[in-house]
């Protein structure tokens, strides 16, 4: 039971104090080498060809397109996919984060002991698997949106900067088209629904580091592996494979973590096979909102939720001395 | 009295071994309770039951909770320091404080920065670059500024140079003790917490060996420095302990009267480290 706000604050606010690097530093940081990519591509013409950035080869772009004529509308396709392109640097990342975070949330205070003080305090184990969850979905998802925006400014400034400086207009160039908030709007809100189709996965990961009495990184990978490769054994005469759908499962959710379904609007079995040609950018809300009627998202949610309900009841009940 | 802890067939059984066998012990408000055994006697056993964190059979109850199933509740009026220094590396001294404060409805802030400012502890510095001797202040300070009805501390000062360990006792005991309270004690360096035990519960291979209050070891209890002319006699007066003592031999008597312990020799109280050797090391040697 959440016995009050106070205490849910306080667990939140204890999330941030000791994830503070990866969570708020991080975006930050994303932003601050972003920025310096494109200083770098603008000073050195070897960057310059080799295109390291989004923003440097949209200068680029925009100052070749001021040479031919372009369509505004399609000047404005090419700052959006600016937009797009870089947020996938700050999402991929919090996945990352994300993932490393899940797999430490409920072993770390295990392995230095100190789990023995978070016990002593009147907070039940329910109330802190929900906080490390409310955290990882919510909460830091809203820090990288705070770095995204920040270094989105900063960069689309920059490139402008650059263009006038190459001696463009950047109004007529790249400033005029630049309608970020849509954008934002979207990447925030397919966040929210890129946290329930995560689910099931922050569920396994935290699950495992609960189980874990040690190495709950192993313990968190090494199973489905390992039935997979079981299965590969036993199971290639029947036509159906267990194993070819759990992995089906997973993969799409990993693929969807390192390239966010506001990238990959349909990431099915079709696009599997072709890779990520298949990908397109998310055009609208309704392209992000779709996946909310997937039974495949709220399947994942319940077994994210079992997964939880995993996590709570070893964290509460498990005896962790032998002596 | 109010009985805060009370226990009747207390048993926890280990895949292979019982840590517990059927204790019954009792525990008043207002008391300072020493549990003093050898290592796995059970101490830590018993005090993780007491404080919900393991599973057990038989009966126990602690402020009228049952600890196991009721953690959560008993939580806001027991306190524990478990183990020392062992508060997490990354948090600030600043931050833990502010963390106490939000979760637990009997926190007085004012009273723990007041304990801090009584020491070298920055508000600003993370545990990780404090000694262990701060670490365990800092964990007190937090701890006695909580107004919990029981405090566990298990082996509180292990580790800490005897400047610290001694500041320990005398704080616990001068700030925060009061007759409301009630405290629950596991230490290895008995002589230090002697002085401000009220009681004391030995306990041997998961039984409880010894329950009884300071005075009631006063008064039953008897060590007698007897001359060499009189050993016979006093080997045959069942002691519980001898050993020699500066030429003398010292024996420990249970139940001896005041009257025949003076023919025999020197009579002195006795120490609760003489009183642990003699009930758990078995007999006269």
């Amino acid at each position: 039971m959440i016995s009050s706000a106070k205490t849910f604050a306080t667990l939140i606010k204890r999330e941030i104090w000791e994830h503070r690097g990866g969570f708020i530093y991080t975006p930050l940081i994303i932003g601050a080498v972003l920025v310096v990519f494109l200083l770098l591509g603008a000073g050195s013409s070897f960057f310059w060809q080799l295109n390291v950035d989004g923003a440097e080869a949209m200068t680029k772009g925009a100052l070749k397109l001021a040479e031919t004529n372009v369509s505004a509308e399609q000047m404005r396709m090419g700052v959006d996919a600016f937009f797009w392109g870089t947020s996938m640097v700050w999402q991929s990342v919090l996945f990352i984060t994300l993932f490393f975070y899940c797999i430490g949330s409920l072993y770390d205070d295990r392995r230095d002991r100190s789990i023995l003080f978070w016990k002593s305090m009147p907070v039940s184990d329910l109330e802190t698997v929900i906080s490390k969850v409310v955290f990882a979905i919510l909460v830091a998802p809203l820090f990288m949106m705070v770095g995204l925006i920040v270094g989105q400014i900063v960069l689309i400034l920059g490139a402008g900067l650059l263009v006038l400086a190459h001696g463009g207009s950047a109004w007529q160039l790249i400033w005029a088209h630049t309608n970020p908030f849509p954008i934002w709007g979207q990447i925030l809100v397919a966040q929210g629904i890129q946290a329930l189709f995560l689910l099931p996965l922050y569920g396994w990961l935290m699950l495992a580091s609960s189980f874990a009495r040690g190495k709950p990184f192993l313990w968190a990978t090494l199973p489905p592996v390992i039935f997979a490769i079981m299965e590969s054994f036993v199971g290639f005469t029947t036509n159906f494979s267990l194993s070819k759908v759990i992995w089906e499962f997973i993969l799409r959710r990993l693929a969807s973590g390192f390239a966010p379904i506001t990238f990959s609007a349909d990431f099915g079995e079709q696009s599997m096979q072709a890779g990520f040609s298949g990908t397109r950018f998310a055009s609208s809300f309704g392209d992000v909102l779709g996946r909310m009627t997937s039974a495949d998202l709220w399947l994942g949610v319940l077994i994210g939720l079992g997964f939880l309900a995993g996590a709570v009841y070893l964290r509460r009940y498990r005896d962790e001395s032998t002596g | 009295m109010n009985a805060v802890i009370e226990s009747s067939g207390l048993t926890k059984r280990y895949k292979d071994r019982l840590a517990l066998d059927n204790c019954d012990f009792r525990v008043e408000t207002g008391r300072i309770v020493g549990l003093i055994g050898p290592n796995g006697a059970g101490k830590t056993t018993a005090l993780k039951a007491i404080l919900g964190l393991t599973s057990y059979d038989g009966r126990l109850s602690v402020l009228g909770l049952d600890p196991f199933t009721q953690r959560h509740k008993l939580m806001q009026d027991v306190c524990f320091i478990a183990d020392v220094a062992i508060l997490p590396r990354w948090i600030r001294v600043r931050e833990a404080i502010t963390y106490v404060e939000g979760v637990h409805p009997r926190f007085d802030r004012a009273k723990c920065e007041r304990f801090l400012s009584a020491t070298q502890i920055k508000m600003q510095s993370r545990v990780r670059e404090l000694s262990k001797g701060m670490i365990a202040q800092l964990h007190l300070a937090l701890v006695m500024s909580i107004d919990a009805r029981l405090l566990i501390l298990d082996e509180p000062t292990l580790g800490l140079d005897i400047l610290y360990r001694r500041r320990f006792y005398e704080q616990l005991l001068n700030d925060y003790f009061d007759e409301s309270r009630t405290i629950l004690i596991t230490t290895h360096q008995v002589e230090e917490i002697e002085h401000i035990l009220t009681d004391l519960l030995f306990i041997k291979d998961g039984r409880i060996a010894l329950s009884a209050t300071m005075e009631n070891v006063a008064e039953r209890y008897c060590q007698v420095l007897v001359g060499s002319e009189k050993l016979e006699l006093a080997r045959s007066l069942n002691p519980i302990a001898e050993r020699k003592m500066l030429g003398k031999s010292a024996f420990l008597y249970d139940g001896l009267t005041a009257e025949r312990a003076q023919q025999l020799g020197e009579v002195h109280q006795v120490g609760v480290a003489d009183l642990f050797v003699a009930v758990m090391g078995g007999g006269v040697t």
